[in-house]
């Protein structure tokens, strides 16, 4: 009966080619769409890591131009003030890369000839408890007590396993640019938000004196009004005598830091859903089409002896054959992607997007070609062969 | 062989209602070869169609082969048109996508069989409506008369005790018609088929055992 099928499928080649590249197209055009969404779920599904509900986050872009004892007494003084107030909980400090700053310092180093890129950020000793970072392991850094000290450093799951090859123990010395000791381990520090991909990350020591600080972030009390952000704009101002800076609510940063994924997201969803109502509506349609001008071969067939189920089970082999051979036709071009690391994405998404798509466009197939295939079986043999 | 008890068949549509057949009543014995005539429209293909259960009698009973075929399941009508029936048709019904030899082997599709046994048994077939040396081409390449022998062959591969032709010289010309017709005789002569057969040539009806006129869906 296969080959029966094979013979009538590859006699019909005409008919079936448009049909074929049809296939052959959502295929690919799925593989790419489903591996693109799965990388990006795949990032949200990983936690920022971090807090942002009642946090504020003040930017100061230019400390660094100012002299380095008057950056001194003025972080000094904002600390006290800030401190004061019983609205404000915690109070710390980062540098450049903050919370969906966009920015990113990396630091390279040679692994036996591999380089390694690690995001590196500074925070005070107290950033984790301000932003509520829990750790999987070890603790968060302490502040250095002698300039001789050895920083301390905390790191993501992603540097262990990416950097150290998995491989790691606590209190030991990691070699970042710099002799490092490291102290605590995050799941995830996703600082620039949810889309960003859980790169391997190094957080150390900076004091909220250094020059190179360019955030503050609060933690304030659930329920505080937006009104208090004036004292606040008044109490920076007055201390820095400057009004270059700006204040920023963490929640909303980090909805605007993901809006445009989600935008990208949905519209892709929305053109891959109408495509493939399309593709679907296409093939039924052509189907039921092909279906119905061999109604006298059903009929014929029927003659001879064949049963419904017959029927059915000749027009899904014949139009899954198809399928199959467009899917596998399109996975010798898909594969090369992931085979030969043609985009820098991990390979086993990839896979994972292809493999969803080979099951969708083949249960796509006999879904849509089920009901015409069903429709045909039941056509009454003595009509059928009237018909011509 | 072949009992019909008082058939009778109506065509219901939403505006008209038409007999096709009126109380048929036919008895076909085994080995006998029958020609069923009368004007279009007198109710030939659909009296042929119910005894190759392609339809069934509004009422009335079909014996065949001492069975009554006529309270089957549209499975048993399956398995039983496999085994027991082949049929002739006037347009042929070859499938275009399909060589002379995968044409003959169709009705061996439905049975148990394996790639060599339906070679096989389908060289046989053809040869014996003189094609053998057609079996690779497609029902494109043929003339209507081997059309028609490869619809015998194919008829007749399953080894059937029944043969239905419905006007299968219909669309020849003489020449032709009278090489089909000769297959038929040999076919039931030799091989002692029984076969019923509709047509519109009294010399041919001749030619058969026996002849039964319908006039509109009557026998007279
Ligand atoms: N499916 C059908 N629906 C309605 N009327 C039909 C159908 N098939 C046949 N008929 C009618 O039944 C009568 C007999 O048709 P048929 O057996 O095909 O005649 P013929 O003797 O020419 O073979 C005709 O009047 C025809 O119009
Ligand atoms: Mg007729």
């Amino acid at each position: 009966m296969l080959r029966h099928i094979i013979k009538l499928i590859w006699n019909n080649k005409k008919n079936n080619f448009l049909l074929f590249v049809e296939m052959f197209v959502s295929f690919i055009i799925l593989c790419a769409v489903s591996s693109f969404m799965y990388f990006n779920l795949q990032k949200i599904s990983q936690p920022l890591g971090f807090e942002t509900t009642d946090r504020l986050s003040i930017l100061l872009d230019d400390l660094y131009s100012k002299d380095s004892l008057l950056v001194a007494d003025m972080m000094t003084q904002l600390d006290i003030q800030l401190k004061q107030e019983p609205e404000i909980e915690e109070v710390s400090y980062t540098n450049g890369p903050f919370p969906f700053s966009g920015n990113q310092w990396t630091t390279s180093t040679e692994n036996n000839g591999i380089p390694n890129h690690t995001l590196t950020c500074e925070t005070t000793e107290d950033y984790h408890s301000t932003m509520d970072i829990s750790l999987k392991e070890g603790r968060w850094f302490r502040k250095p007590l002698t300039n001789e000290d050895k920083d301390e450093v905390v790191v993501n799951q992603a540097f262990i396993d990416k950097n150290l090859g998995g491989k790691y123990t606590l209190d030991s010395f990691i070699n970042i640019g710099e002799e490092k000791k490291l102290v605590g381990i995050v799941e995830t520090y996703k600082y620039n938000g949810e889309f960003v991909p859980n790169d391997p990350t190094v957080i150390s020591y900076i004091p909220k004196t250094d020059r190179n600080i360019m955030n503050v972030v609060l933690k304030m009390k659930p329920g505080t009004s937006i009104a208090f952000q004036e004292k606040l704009i008044k109490i920076i101002t007055d201390v820095t005598k400057s009004t270059s800076f700006v204040i920023n609510n963490l929640d909303d940063e980090r909805k605007k830091s993901s809006h445009d994924t989600w935008v990208i997201l949905s519209v892709l969803l929305a053109c891959s859903v109408f495509l493939f109502i399309n593709v679907a509506m296409g093939l039924f349609g052509v189907l039921w089409y092909n279906i119905n001008k061999r109604r006298s071969e059903i009929s014929l067939r029927k003659a001879m002896g064949a049963t419904n189920i017959n029927i059915i089970t000749q027009f899904l082999t014949e139009i899954g054959g198809l399928a199959l051979l467009a899917v596998i036709f399109g996975l010798i071009f898909a594969i090369q992607v992931p085979l030969f690391k043609i985009i820098d994405v991990d390979s086993q998404i990839m896979y994972t997007g292809i493999g969803f798509s080979v099951i969708f466009v083949l249960g796509l197939v006999l879904v849509c070609a089920f009901y015409p295939a069903w429709k045909g079986a039941q056509i009454h043999p003595a009509t059928g062969l009237k018909e011509e | 062989m072949i009992t019909l008890q008082n058939i009778n068949k109506l065509y219901r549509t939403d505006t008209i209602e038409t007999t096709a057949l009126n109380n048929i009543n036919l008895q076909v014995d085994e080995g006998e070869f029958l020609s069923i005539m009368g004007p279009s429209g007198c109710g030939k293909s659909t009296l042929l169609n119910i005894i190759g259960l392609l339809d069934e009698p509004s009422n009335g009973k079909i014996e065949i082969k001492g069975q009554t075929v006529s309270n089957y399941h549209t499975k048993e009508t399956a398995k039983f048109r496999n085994e027991h029936l082949g049929f002739i048709f006037q347009s042929f019904h070859l499938i275009p996508e399909l060589s002379v030899m995968d044409n003959v082997q169709l009705p061996l599709l439905y049975r148990n069989l394996s790639q060599k046994e339906r070679n096989q048994m389908a060289s046989v077939a053809l040869e014996s409506v003189g094609l053998n040396n057609r079996m690779e081409h497609f029902p494109s390449q043929l003339s209507g008369g081997q059309k028609q022998r490869v619809a015998i062959a194919r008829a007749i591969v399953g080894k059937p005790s029944i043969i239905l032709a419905d006007e299968p010289t219909g669309n020849l010309d003489s020449v032709m018609g009278n090489e089909i017709m000769n297959i038929l005789l040999q076919l039931n002569q030799e091989n002692k088929t029984t076969i019923i057969m509709v047509t519109h040539d009294e010399n041919m009806a001749h030619k058969t055992h026996r002849l039964m006129r319908l006039y509109d869906g009557r026998q007279l």
